[in-house]
């Protein structure tokens, strides 16, 4: 780009604009928000642990020790107290920090996949339109999180179950996202100059229109993520998910319920993990909303 | 301007209906006429004003004859073929002759691409050029439409509403174009800006032998840039002429308002100011007989009978009204 540059203007001196990244600009908005910059600490933090579990946890989370049942918090040994079998709670906390994250980025993957291609489509598309959204309706239809337990209940209990039940659900949502996001973007000039440059319709849709979405993906799939672990967690927390011994959150709360009196720290301390992970992953899409608008600079 | 007898454009009887949906089987129930039977030559190096008030279809007719949006009917013959009949892959490679500029600068240009990419994609889907002599044009492009190479990297949001014209021209010139419709290219720009952009536009004409269709409302505008103009009202063209002729002798009384309305620089300049009465019918529901019948200060029994046909008043200058 340099020698273009000096080669066209014969030597004469010209500042040099650079090109200036655009995610290094995103990220320069994004640290400025501090909601967003603690969504962003949060989610690191868990990442981290799940990341190093077997190095940081003080136990194997499925050692039983009959011994050492229902231990309140503060107990030597075990800061965080153990469960009914024994188990160390901090330990199993930590692990279920990994099956939380992989079940969350896998169902919205898998959400995404196919959110984002009926969501082009029926955009583009105004033929495809009606079909796709009425069959997205009948999926809408279905209340919360009722739909995803119809899809357990017919694929069998079982983390892989979970993921593909809450990643179906996570289509229709997706999907209206984006189509709400190419109906605006498709009537930009930009995308009438794509056409008339001789552009097909595969390149409009995936390198005029597609990129300019992003940002609306990006911010929805970070709060579908919190959506997706709390119901993953939900799932598991009806038995329908993780089975036992795994260590997952839902999971422990629910067998911990059985207990809330003896050890109450058994229901709680998992319980607030979610919270704080939903938590993190909404403030984070919250900043993102706000940092990936490339129409607002300097704000 | 340099204008060859050479046609390269003409349009016959150019229609545009957009549907009016209603109720829950999409019953189509009438039809807004946008466009309504348009005709017009365009000779190779010349330029067509065509002006008008909103909505009576000036943006659609530029937009139908590039067919970004599909003709309902009538003919558009371009550099000797005509372009309603092209199938869907002869119509994209025929894309790189006309272009568009457009009124917007903000909506124009892709906000995730820089300068340099919007004008190399221009250059990429026509396989145009590869390597250096990609780069070499690109850089060429930014300095003829007065930016300059140094711009390459700048995202859209960079500059101001002046140079992303700019940049919007440079696309359009990217795949050496023989016509360019400009859909009211200035009227979102400052008067300073206006001046700078309408000069960039005639430089490049003359260089480049482009032939221009150039839409606006802005009469003193047009008459600076155009060879003939071409007054619309409601999806049809009143009277077209020489623009030297339409301004010191216009026939029709819609086209004598619109010039009574140009603002005179000399504030005792004492112009006779044409006021219309009544407001435009709607295209969906257009009137029987002439479409100016309502507000016409001189009509007469006919013309509320039979709609006029476009006629040669003679010297070129055709003009649709009984009352010439």
């Amino acid at each position: 780009m340099a020698e273009s540059i000096s080669a066209l203007k014969n030597g004469e001196v010209e500042i040099e604009y650079k090109k200036s990244s655009q995610i290094k600009e995103i990220w320069r908005r994004l640290k400025r928000n501090r909601t967003a910059v603690v969504g962003l600490f949060i989610i690191s933090f868990i990442a981290i642990i799940a990341l190093l579990a077997p190095v940081i946890s003080p136990y194997n989370p499925y050692e039983q020790n009959l011994n050492q049942r229902l231990l309140g918090i503060g107990a030597r040994g075990h800061i965080l107290g153990t469960d009914e079998y024994g188990r160390d709670l901090l330990s199993r906390l930590i692990y279920g920090a990994r099956l939380s994250l992989i079940v969350g980025f896998c169902s919205v993957a898998f959400g995404l996949v196919f959110g984002v291609l009926l969501g082009l489509l029926s955009g583009y598309y105004k033929r495809l339109d009606g079909i796709i959204m009425r069959i997205i309706d009948i999926l809408l239809a279905f209340p919360g999180v009722l739909l995803a337990l119809a899809i357990v209940s017919i694929l069998g209990t079982g983390i892989v179950n979970v993921i593909i039940a809450v990643g179906i659900w996570s289509i229709p949502t997706i999907a209206r996202v984006v189509r709400g996001t190419v109906l605006y973007i498709k009537e930009m000039d930009y995308v009438t100059a794509a056409k008339a440059l001789g552009e097909s319709d595969f390149m409009i849709l995936f390198r005029e229109i597609l990129p300019n979405c992003i940002s609306s993906i990006v911010v929805y799939s970070t709060m579908r993520l919190a959506t997706a672990i709390l119901s993953a967690a939900t799932l598991s927390f009806l038995g329908l998910g993780a089975q036992p011994p795994v260590a997952e959150w839902g999971a422990m709360a629910s067998t911990g319920r059985n207990f809330i009196f003896q050890a109450p720290h058994l229901t709680l301390l998992p319980g607030f993990a979610i919270i704080l992970i939903v938590y993190g992953f909404n403030s984070l899409g919250d900043g993102l909303r706000d940092a990936l608008d490339p129409n607002l600079k300097n704000v | 301007m340099s204008t060859s007898n050479e046609v390269l454009l003409e349009v016959k009887d150019l229609k545009k209906y957009f549907p009016v949906k209603k109720g829950f089987i999409s019953k189509k129930v009438n039809y807004v006429k946008a466009v309504d039977g348009v005709s017009f030559t365009l000779r190779k190096g010349e330029t067509l004003g065509l002006v008008g008030e909103s909505g009576c279809g000036k943006s659609t007719t530029g937009r139908t004859i590039l067919r970004l949006i599909e003709p309902t009917d009538g003919i558009i013959n371009f550099d000797g073929e005509n372009i309603v009949s092209l199938n869907k892959k002869e119509l994209r490679k025929k894309r790189k002759d006309m272009q568009i500029i457009f009124q917007d600068p903000y909506s124009s240009l892709n906000p995730r691409l820089t300068a340099g990419e919007i004008i190399g994609r221009a250059i990429d889907v026509n396989n145009l050029a590869k390597g250096k002599e990609r780069e070499r044009r690109i850089n060429e492009l930014l300095d003829i439409v007065g930016l300059g190479a140094r711009f390459y990297n700048r995202y859209p949001n960079e500059f101001s509403g002046g140079q992303r014209q700019r940049i919007g021209i440079a696309r359009a010139l990217a795949c050496n174009p023989k016509l360019i419709v400009c859909d009211e290219p200035i009227s979102a720009l400052d008067v300073s800006i206006q001046a700078q952009i309408i000069n960039l536009l005639q430089d490049i004409q003359d260089e480049f032998q482009l032939t221009y269709l150039f839409i606006a409302h802005n009469l003193a505008v047009v008459k600076h840039i155009s060879d003939n103009i071409a007054v619309m009202y409601l999806g049809k063209i009143v009277e077209m002429a020489d623009k030297n002729e339409l301004f010191e002798n216009p026939h029709h009384p819609y086209t004598k308002a619109l010039l009574s309305a140009i603002l005179s620089p000399n504030p005792k300049d004492k112009k006779e100011r044409i006021k219309l009465e009544g407001d435009v019918p709607s295209p969906m529901n257009i009137p029987k007989g002439c479409r100016f019948y309502n507000r016409c200060p001189n009509k007469s029994k006919i013309c509320s009978e039979v709609e006029p046909e476009l006629k040669d008043m003679g010297g070129g200058h055709l003009t649709a009204c009984h009352n010439i």
